[in-house]
């Protein structure tokens, strides 16, 4: 898996190092992991609604992620969704 | 007839097969398939990890899809605003260029709707099909089998709608056939 770099509000950090500390979190590591993962989730689907409406293309709609074509239809597939949005 | 897939379009070809093979072979039949560039790049170069890139990349080596280059941007300032990206606009500038007018193919409302505004030909994967069994280029049958092994890629009613248009093919050229004597 690749390292990436995130920069991180600093009450976001120590609130989850208070709560490892206290034994409800995990590692600071895999928190921000479910951060980022969440994030992407979050601007997967915003920008689905828009590639629904026709606002933008497929390929526009990877670009915005930071994905190839061929990885966001990957991406939409495995939840089931369709890739054309035509109809 | 000449068509020019973009990358949606290419993906869904390369990747579903009936009775093992594979859509784009079938269109290949009856079409010359022109890929823009770009289109080469998103599905065959970077798209290379999953086996419908390797499909592509495997037919472009061959030569039997071809890939062009976009000679002249004349449509440059039509599409600056637009959402689209480098392949879709690649694509749309290639249907421009050629003298021998190539329906684009693509399965992306924004690209349908600019290609159409441009004066283009324009037809969603499933109704170039559906045009293959008119023109006695696929079978009805094998269409129909495409078709429903590609569907979950599509919005409801599409499948439905190039079934039906697929019956009327089928009917018409039954109609057309001179009766036994």
């Amino acid at each position: 898996m690749p390292k990436v770099l995130v920069p991180v509000r600093p009450d976001i950090l120590r609130a989850a190092e208070r709560r490892r500390a206290a034994g409800v979190g995990r590692g600071v590591s895999d928190f921000l992991g479910d951060l980022v993962n969440w994030g992407f989730e979050q601007r997967l689907r915003d920008l689905y609604k828009r590639f629904q409406a026709g606002e933008l293309s497929l390929e526009s709609y990877a670009s915005e992620l930071g994905l190839g074509v061929r990885e966001l239809y990957a991406t939409l597939e495995d939840r089931g969704l369709p890739t054309s949005n035509i109809g | 007839m000449t068509v020019v897939l973009d990358s949606g379009a290419l993906i869904t070809a390369c990747k579903f097969a009936v009775g093992g093979e594979l859509i784009v072979d079938g269109i290949l039949r009856g079409c010359r398939v022109l890929v823009e560039q770009a289109v080469e790049d998103e599905v065959a170069v970077l798209g290379a990890g999953y086996a419908d890139g390797i499909a592509a990349a495997e037919r472009i080596a061959q030569g039997s899809l071809e890939v062009a280059a976009v000679r002249e941007r004349k449509w440059r300032r039509h599409l600056a605003a637009y959402a689209l990206g480098a392949g879709d606009v690649g694509s749309l500038e290639l249907c421009g260029q050629s003298d021998d007018q190539p329906t684009l193919v693509t399965d992306d409302y924004l690209a349908f709707v600019v290609g159409t505004r441009l004066g283009l030909t324009v037809q969603m994967l499933p109704d170039l099909l559906v045009a293959l069994v008119e023109c006695g280029e696929l079978t009805a049958q094998l269409a129909e089998a495409m078709l429903q092994t590609m569907r979950p890629r599509y919005r409801t009613g599409v499948i439905e709608h190039s079934v039906v248009a697929l019956e009327e093919v089928a009917s018409h050229a039954e109609g057309a056939r001179p009766s036994p004597s």
